[in-house]
């Protein structure tokens, strides 16, 4: 009886935590051009023709997982063709040590190489409106994010998640995107310092900064609230909600999803 | 007894270690530098003798500048290089694996650069080193800052990459005017043999030279490491061994011609 109670809530629970009837979203795996190679994709489209903007999402060293997979179909439901490219081609892990040598043998010349190719993949789409492209990125993701916005002036918007930022400003210079900066004040290798040197860099460079975010009493990684099949200890759940907010608010304002 | 006269033997087999029974001794100093309008820290090996002699930065990984990159520094000096072990961490050193992928994935890219320029500049500064004779030396994430740094610094003219990120594009490699020794493990579940590949057919492309590429079947990426950070890390001390047999006759043949 108890159980059968506990079961009626959680699954109340479940309801009330997807929120307003989701919209409608069709996902697939697909597979661009990255120079001379074809790299996968998993592609998450909202319902009907468009054109809709758009929104390259971008893994952590974890790789292509169900997480990113999870962002990357709540950005369909909100009006954005959506796709996460396989920076890993098709290795994925939830162990840290494989991670490590995933991340640290990832040559960055192809994952950039990789990632304008998912923009030209969202780009050749019928139901893609070309001049609305975003990109955002968690942990190693996140460094990417703000690289591929530095490396390709079609990106419109940027949000970078706890990812290695630049210091310089005239590192910032070619950017062509607003940005929005999502940081952790208790993270060690972002440290505040950096992220301040960030945004300075970016204003004294005369960029767009939506702003420049960072959460007291969280680190590395807080948006994610698992790590494979256990718990993420570094999660935080206010935090994360209003950085989910803003990151709706400010690509709907820059690339107008709903 | 037992006990003590394992005590001495691990005591000899310290000392062995800190002192290299060939090459000249080595005085290791802690300096400082500017990089970019900061001051900077490293530490500098210096083999005995007046010089000039050819130098080497040595770029560790993302554990930091740890005793066991401090250890490959030394030996290097032994051999008679002056070198740099850069600390891109700014002082920090951390031992466990989540605290390493904290630092590493947070360290700014432009940063590391000026770091590793400012590092080539401090040495050229120097009257004890030949400034024509300067190659890098990097382990894991210290292996592509290596690459990186020379692809951006005609001044370095060796790099060795060991279990480090690799470039693949030959637009990309076209300023390098290093050569480069490569040391890979096979179990490395990042750096593939394909991406191996695609780096040596970019370097060709690019008309560079590629002075050797060396994949250690049996071992896992950081098997040079004898002061293994973390598990997964195995050192395998034949492999590591050969490997450096193959850096030392390879900066012997670039820098101390």
């Amino acid at each position: 009886m108890r159980r059968q109670l506990g079961f009626g809530v959680a699954a109340l629970v479940l309801l009330l935590a997807a929120g307003p009837a989701r919209a409608a979203v069709k996902t697939s795996e697909i597979t661009f051009k990255s120079g001379g190679e074809e790299v996968r994709g998993f592609l998450a489209e909202p319902d009907g023709k468009g054109p809709f903007p758009a929104v390259v999402v971008i893994q952590e060293w974890w790789g292509l997982n169900d997480w990113i997979k999870e962002n990357t179909k709540r950005f369909a439901e909100q009006g954005y063709v959506a796709l996460a490219p396989d920076l890993y081609r098709g290795k994925v892990t939830d162990d840290p040590s494989k991670a490590r040598e995933l991340m640290q043998g990832l040559p960055r010349d192809r994952a950039l190489r990789d990632l304008k190719g998912a923009i030209d993949a969202l780009a050749a789409r019928a139901n893609v409106q070309k001049d609305k492209i975003g990109t955002i990125g968690w942990c190693m993701g996140g460094g990417y994010a703000l690289q591929l916005a530095l490396n390709d002036d079609r990106i419109k918007a940027c949000v970078i998640c706890y990812g290695r930022v630049v210091t310089s400003p005239d590192a910032v210079k070619p950017l062509n995107a607003a940005v929005l900066g999502i940081f952790g004040e208790e993270d060690k290798g972002i440290p505040p310092s950096d992220v301040r040197q960030f945004e300075q860099a970016l204003k004294k460079a005369d960029k767009q900064v939506e702003a420049i975010q960072i959460y007291p009493g969280a680190g590395h990684g807080f948006m994610r609230p698992t790590n494979g099949p256990v718990k993420n200890p570094e999660y935080r759940e206010t935090q994360t909600k209003d950085a989910w907010q803003r990151i709706d608010r400010f690509f709907a304002k820059a690339l107008g999803g709903k | 007894m037992r006990p003590v006269l394992f005590c001495s033997l691990l005591l000899l087999l310290t000392a062995c270690a800190a002192k290299p029974a060939t090459g000249p001794d080595v005085v290791a100093a802690a300096v400082s530098y500017r990089s970019r309008g900061e001051t900077v820290r490293g530490l500098l090996y210096r083999p005995a003798g007046e010089g000039p002699f050819p130098a080497v930065v040595v770029v560790h990984g993302d554990y930091g500048l740890t005793a066991g990159v401090k250890e490959q520094a030394r030996r290097l000096g032994a051999k008679g290089y002056l070198v740099l072990a850069v600390d891109l961490y700014r002082g920090q050193v951390v031992s466990d694996l989540m605290d390493a992928h904290i630092l590493d994935r947070g360290l700014p890219e432009d940063r590391v650069l000026a770091d590793l320029k400012a590092a080539v500049d401090y040495l050229v500064g120097r009257a004890d080193v030949r400034a024509d004779s300067l190659g890098a030396v990097g382990w894991d994430s210290g292996g592509g800052h290596a690459l990186d740094a020379a692809i951006r610094d005609p001044r370095l003219r060796a790099v060795v990459v060991c279990y480090g990120r690799l470039t693949t594009d030959p637009e990309l490699l076209a300023p390098l005017q290093a050569s480069v020794l490569g040391i890979f493990a096979g179990k490395d579940e990042g750096i593939t043999p394909e991406i191996i590949d695609q780096f040596q057919s970019a370097m060709r492309r690019a008309g560079k030279r590629v002075a050797g590429i060396h994949v250690y079947p049996e071992c896992g990426h950081g098997f040079m490491n004898p002061a293994t950070p973390h598990a997964s890390d195995s050192f395998a001390a034949s492999a590591a061994a050969d490997a450096w047999e193959k850096i030392e006759a390879y900066l012997a043949a670039e820098l101390q011609r």
